[in-house]
């Protein structure tokens, strides 16, 4: 995100007044230092000032980039904000919590009737620019719209996109005028402690309390969100591994991803879930793709059903996954998703992602083999990460 | 023995020494084009030029960029690396291709920061592309046409990702040309 916000939000004060802290060492009151998306820094402030006002530690929140992470003891950003610093272990993955969720919405002039209701009223009913977020939290949004960039205006500043006049945005940065809820995908705000972080105590503190029901709740009465999405229920579980993927019948990885990346042995996509991030980029339990690279698998049977047939776990945030098909190993394979955000958290236990997809989507009614492709392509030469391109942890079939 | 190819071999030679002092400077002859064969490979400098979907909103129709192309085989496949070319720091836009002759595939993908064309707009893309290598004569291959599929998006120079258009398609194409 270039020229990236840095308002400091006034709860530090909030948290003088609430006096000695019985968790911060005498006379060394430690400011735990968040760093938030601007999707999230209103609300995480309010959450903040919860937190100091319960155990007297103080909080204060600024609103930048939080895959930048100088300086900061926490960052809080969407999954596709947070790929890299948590892959690359500048903040540790296990210590991860997800905080809630803020819905997207089309905000119109209040009363015009002439206004677009939806964002494919956009194209023939926009007389103005559109504001949207910028940077890699409003990637998806942008992508939804069609329209051409001189008719749409991008912004990090909260200012800028509370007074548009219509704007998609998600619900927080939303200012006056009519909201409408569009179908993108909500971002999810995640918290995750900075490695070389100033208060440790402290910022573990915070981060416990930041998974409490009593912290979430207070995020989504901010955020306007009707709380977490709930995990999906868990499918063909319990009925042995033949739901998932059984067999190995091709792979490639580039040959950068194959001498930078340490996870690169494609059994390990075979069976249930199981990958554990260990910290520090390190992982148990996956396969992580590289740029572009893929696995084909022999899942037995995968048939079209009610609602989505095939789950992909993927382990760190929600690097997207294309899926083909085919009843050939190697060849006539049909894509079934491309590039597919892979954060939908699951539940469970299971400590990876998922995303979903569906066979009949691509008119498809069965196939045996899956083809499952990084689809984050990111230049290998620059990655600085050991697990590069998505890191997928299993598949399965969940029709069978 | 056929005595054929010596005959025409006199032929050939006698008309070459028809030129003598006075004689008409003889027209050249058009020399053959080199027939064009599948395969080969990718190595050397070359212009990556990706054009985008025509639904796709782009502040152009092309967009261009000079690379670097080395063969980088695994023990899996034959493959090509292609890194922009004169990077100043961290390459930004980098191509990994694998190579079943004679067709190409691979990610087409730039870091958050995009990478600026010669047609001055700054492209982001994660990308995923294939298409036929050809080769003419004895020379490095070239992909003529390629099909490209995934997200692109534009901006100006200092502009966040996307502020020009952004689109997902299956159907950006690209080319990879000997510069």
């Amino acid at each position: 995100m270039r020229g990236a916000l840095r308002v400091v939000f006034g709860i530090v004060a909030l948290g003088w007044l609430a006096g000695p802290s019985p968790a911060a060492p005498p006379g060394r009151a430690r400011v735990v230092q968040v760093r938030a998306s601007p999707a999230f820094a209103g609300c995480a402030a309010v959450v903040a000032d919860a937190f100091t006002r319960r155990h007297g530690v103080l909080v204060q929140v600024e609103t930048g980039d939080p895959a930048s992470v100088g300086g900061a003891d926490v960052v809080l950003g969407d999954d596709a904000e947070l790929i890299r610093t948590l892959e690359g272990g500048l903040a540790d993955v296990r210590t991860a919590v997800d905080l809630g969720y803020v819905p997207w919405v089309l905000v119109t002039p209040e009363g015009d009737p002439s206004a677009p209701r939806s964002l494919a009223d956009l194209d023939r009913t926009l007389t103005g620019p559109l504001h949207v977020l910028e940077g890699p939290a409003g990637r998806e949004a942008r992508e939804a719209l069609h329209l051409d960039g001189d008719r749409v205006s991008l912004s990090a500043d909260p200012r800028v996109l509370r007074a548009a006049r219509t704007a998609v945005l998600p619900a927080t940065l939303a200012g006056a005028g009519s909201r409408r809820p569009v179908a993108v995908r909500p971002l999810v705000a995640v918290a995750a402690a900075v490695g070389q972080g100033t208060a440790p105590a402290e910022t573990r503190l915070l981060l416990e309390y930041l998974a409490t029901a009593d912290a979430r709740h207070t995020f989504d009465r901010c955020a306007g969100s009707s709380g977490p999405a709930p995990p999906p229920p868990p499918a063909a579980r319990g009925a042995a591994a033949a739901g998932f993927a059984r067999g190995i019948e091709d792979s490639w990885l580039p040959r950068c991803s194959l001498t930078r990346n340490l996870y690169s042995e494609p059994g390990e996509v075979l069976g249930p879930p199981d990958a554990v991030p260990l910290g520090n980029d390190r992982y148990r339990g996956l396969m992580s793709l590289g740029q572009g690279g893929y696995v084909v698998i022999d899942m037995g049977r995968v048939v079209d059903g009610p609602g989505p047939d095939i789950r992909v776990y993927q382990t760190t945030a929600g690097e997207p996954v294309t899926v083909y098909a085919s009843d050939s190993p190697s060849a006539g394979f049909t894509l079934v998703g491309l590039q597919r955000y892979c954060g939908n958290r699951s539940g469970g236990g299971v400590r990876s992602n998922h995303c979903d997809f569906d066979l009949g989507e691509a008119g498809m009614s069965g196939a045996r083999y899956l083809k499952i492709e990084d689809g984050e392509i990111y230049p290998c030469v620059s990655a600085g990460t050991f697990t590069e391109g998505a890191d997928i942890d299993a598949v399965e079939s969940l029709h069978r | 023995v056929s005595s054929r190819p010596l005959v025409a071999a006199l032929v050939v030679t006698l008309a070459a020494c028809r030129g003598g002092p006075g004689a008409p400077d003889p027209t050249p002859s058009p020399s053959p084009s080199p027939v064009t064969v599948p395969g080969g490979t990718l190595e050397g400098v070359y212009l990556l030029r990706i054009q985008p979907a025509a639904d796709c909103p782009a502040p152009g129709s092309v967009f261009t960029f000079p690379m670097d192309a080395v063969r980088a085989d695994t023990a899996r496949s034959p493959g090509f690396q292609l890194v922009i070319r004169d990077s100043p720091r961290i390459p930004a836009l980098e191509m990994e291709l694998m190579y079943q002759a004679p067709d190409v595939r691979g990610g087409v993908g730039t870091t958050h920061e995009g990478e600026m064309s010669r047609e001055g707009i700054r492209v982001w893309a994660h990308t995923v592309g294939w298409g036929g290598v050809t080769t003419q004569g004895s020379g490095p291959g070239q992909v003529l046409q390629g099909t490209l599929m995934g997200s692109l998006a534009f901006g100006r120079d200092r502009d966040p990702e996307g502020a020009l258009g952004a689109c997902t398609s299956l159907a950006h194409q690209f080319s990879l040309r000997l510069s």
